[in-house]
């Protein structure tokens, strides 16, 4: 998507905040923390950077993640499972000084198992200000979405393109994107991830005579930090991540840097955390209870149950649905020039099936886990599909515009 | 001739995103308000907010058209009250309300309602709500106090309806125009990147801007929007957007910041029960506590138990802990004759226990 070879400011910028919090995992994981002082640097320097060379996408990232942070300072957190879960986790980790506090088998109900990169920021902005209150730590979740509003200014070209996804954001993830769940943050690294695999796609499709320089290198970065994002923020980053490498596939087995991109994020994913809490012998009560397949057979045995499941994902992402069904029709229709695209689609119908298999199986009870967490889990699935009808619309003007045939007749 | 077609092509256009500019207008959903309501509830999150479009009867609502992103806070402020936040997207003006604040038999007491738009905001009365729920179904022994007003709901189906006001169910034509047309760019710009993806895949815009296309043997120009202004729409639109986040999530109102760094600034958020449990768990140096009684009931539907858990600790929920926290009226844990009361702070009575 960019003429230019040499590094962009807001991917940059992108990849210094996720620096910071990658080595504030680490930090932490040995009792100490990466100060707020830094974010606040990389912000201000941004900023100036912005302000002097007059980039728009960094200016108005810089300007949301001001507004956000108001937000997130007004007033203190008051979703059930933001307290109980993430931020709990952040003040344990803040107290015993150690990320892997909540490992310590207190409190089981509060998932001690669930991946903590907001938590560990939370703990940072607490140990920043030297003590917990309600409301400071809250802006974590800013510091965790920072990154991803860079990414997303990086792949993005046009500043109008840019404004109406970071609207379309809002939009989607509206009651949610600043309440202390991670489910927004899933959302938009998912989207980048599914766009960077179809940029990846669309350069490596393309002639190789084509007059553009191979950004494979600077998407595989985008991608892998995706992943890494995805699966330090929550369980079902696991499922995703694996998705959406399943669907690079063919890609990675013919690259090789490309594919120590992809592996990295899992490496570190598991040094990190999930190594210690299989050590810990911490897990997910999702799978602690068993009889899965039996569950998903006796519903998918029962039109009530299966009816339930359609009522909720039409409720919540019927629009998104039929752009999906749109936007498939269309790239393969015009499989010539928007093949690219197809691997993405498949990565968000995966997701789709996997959410149909989870609540299928799941051992709560189907209308109680639907009504209380089919908006917030259908999230993904929708900023996905909107990321990618956008980038597959940015695409096709932008091949228009790149046509040879300046002023001449259209060839029939 | 070629002019003839050329304008032919353009009208149709027009003639077809005009077509198409409702149905995008319904997609997008611009009528927005965030409801409020102030509330003791037993389980908060069994509540639904439905909302109606229809002019003629503000009180008639679709099973589909209710409020997603329902926030029950599951938190009490000091005087014991939750607070439930409701975002609306409609497609048309929001007329009217309904209310279902319970799917079983509950004793639920409300102390405010309120609904904000963007520009705009409807608060009701005491007076006004009693009303509303004077007309609403399985709902009996309402009875009024000072600013409060406490009922029963019976059955699985329990609610009441809300007209609102016309400051909030009259969009000014000003806004209603704005965003037809808003709507019918949309549609048009659709429109336009299928007619270039379709008929002329190989077209680029010439040196005015506009967009060459082959239809039969002529030749027109569609005129497209440069990429200033596109981007200057695309920030328009993010403003607004921006606008409207704020607006329904803040009110507008960022006069909190300053008391965000306040190490106690917590009042909103934590049930009295815990603030009472934390005064005797200073006072008596615990470090383990066990909750009595419905105050302790299931290990996460319990809504002091998860807040005791988080906000009090690194004191500990520990199963067999001598300390045992019940409410003042709990007679169970007063007559247990291993247990003798040790200390007292309003509604909560702190035991020492043998076993």
């Amino acid at each position: 998507m960019r003429a230019k070879n040499s590094i962009d400011p807001p991917l940059l910028a992108g990849l210094i905040f996720t620096a910071l919090n990658l080595l504030n995992l680490v930090a932490w994981a040995f009792g100490h923390h990466v100060s707020i002082g830094f974010y606040l640097l990389t912000f201000g320097l941004t900023l100036i950077y912005g302000i002097w060379t007059r980039r728009a996408k960094l200016l108005i990232v810089c300007l949301v993640l001001v507004i956000f942070m108001l937000i997130t300072l007004n007033d203190p957190l008051t979703g059930w499972d933001a307290r109980s879960i993430w931020f709990f986790h952040g003040k344990r980790i803040f107290l015993h000084h150690s990320l892997y506090a909540p490992l310590d088998g207190y409190a089981p109900w509060t998932h001690n198992d669930y991946p903590i990169l907001v938590p560990a920021l939370a703990a940072s902005v607490a140990a920043t200000v030297g003590y917990w209150n309600e409301v400071v730590p809250r802006s974590a979740e800013v510091l965790a979405l920072a990154p991803a509003l860079f990414f997303g200014a990086h792949a993005f070209r046009s500043v109008g393109n840019f404004c109406v996804w970071l609207s379309l954001l809002v939009y989607v993830c509206w009651g949610e994107i600043l309440g202390g769940y991670m489910d927004s943050l899933i959302a938009i690294h998912f989207s980048l991830a599914v766009l960077a695999l179809a940029e990846i796609y669309r350069v490596k499709n393309q002639h190789p005579d084509a007059d553009q320089p191979d950004t494979t290198p600077r998407w595989g970065l985008v991608l892998s930090i995706s992943l890494l994002n995805l699966l330090l923020l929550k369980n079902e980053g696991l499922a995703l991540s694996a998705i959406v490498v399943v669907c690079a596939l063919p890609l990675l087995l013919k690259d090789f840097k490309l594919l120590a991109m992809s592996a990295l994020p899992f490496v570190v994913f598991a040094g990190i955390w999930k190594i210690p809490v299989l050590h810990a012998k911490v897990s997910t009560d999702l799978i602690e209870q068993g009889g899965q397949l039996q569950r998903g057979l006796q519903r998918l045995n029962s039109a009530g149950d299966l009816g339930l499941i359609y009522d909720s994902f039409n409720q919540f992402s019927h629009w998104f649905a039929i752009a999906l069904v749109c936007l498939t029709a269309y790239a393969i229709l015009k499989r010539r020039q928007l093949a690219y695209l197809l691997p993405s689609i498949a990565a968000i119908l995966a997701y789709a099936v996997v959410l149909i298999a989870v609540y299928l199986t799941t051992f709560h009870e189907l209308a109680w886990h639907l009504s209380t967490s089919a908006d917030r889990v259908l999230l993904t699935v929708n900023l996905a599909i909107g990321t990618l009808v956008l980038y597959a619309l940015a695409e096709i003007l932008n091949q228009a515009r790149h046509s040879p045939y300046w002023g001449k007749p259209t060839p029939a | 001739m070629i002019r003839i077609k050329r304008n032919l092509s353009l009208l149709v256009l027009i003639l077809l995103a005009s077509a198409l500019a409702p149905v995008v207008h319904d997609l997008i959903k611009p009528y927005r308000l965030r409801v409020e309501l102030t509330f003791r509830h037993e389980s908060p999150t069994d509540s639904e907010v439905y909302f109606s479009t229809s002019r003629k009867n503000p009180t008639y609502v679709r099973s589909h058209d209710v409020a997603p992103f329902v926030t029950p806070t599951e938190d009490r402020n000091a005087n014991g009250l939750s607070r439930l936040v409701a975002y609306i997207a409609a497609r048309k003006p929001v007329t009217g309300l309904r209310l279902d604040p319970s799917n079983n038999n509950n004793q639920i007491t409300i102390e405010s309602l309120s609904v904000h738009s963007l520009f705009s905001e409807g608060k009701f009365n005491s007076k006004e709500i009693e009303s509303f729920l004077k007309t609403g179904e399985g709902i009996s022994n309402l009875r009024a106090t000072d600013t409060r007003l406490q009922f029963d709901t019976i059955g699985n189906d329990a609610h009441f309806s809300v007209p609102l006001p016309p400051e909030i169910t009259i969009p000014t034509r000003f806004e209603a125009a704005i965003w037809y047309v808003v709507s019918w760019l949309i549609a048009m710009g659709m429109l336009l990147l299928l007619k270039i993806s379709v008929f002329a895949p190989h077209a680029k815009l010439n040196n005015n801007g506009a967009l060459p296309i082959r239809i039969g043997k002529a030749r027109i120009y569609l005129p497209t929007i440069s990429a200033r202004i596109y981007n200057l729409l695309g920030i328009c639109l993010l403003g607004y957007t921006m606008v409207q986040f704020i607006g329904l999530t803040v009110g507008m109102d960022f006069s909190h910041v300053q008391k965000a760094f306040d190490k106690d600034r917590i009042s909103e958020a934590i049930p009295p029960e815990v603030f009472w449990i934390k005064a005797l768990v200073n006072r008596q140096g615990i470090e383990t506590f066990v909750l009595a009684g419905d105050l302790g009931r299931g290990e996460d539907e319990s809504m002091v138990f998860q807040r005791a858990t988080e906000y009090l600790y690194p004191t500990k929920v520990v199963a067999h802990s001598k300390w045992v926290f019940a409410r003042a009226d709990d007679q169970e844990s007063a007559t247990r004759p291993d247990c003798k009361p040790r200390d007292r702070q309003e509604g909560i009575t702190l035991y020492a226990c043998e076993k």
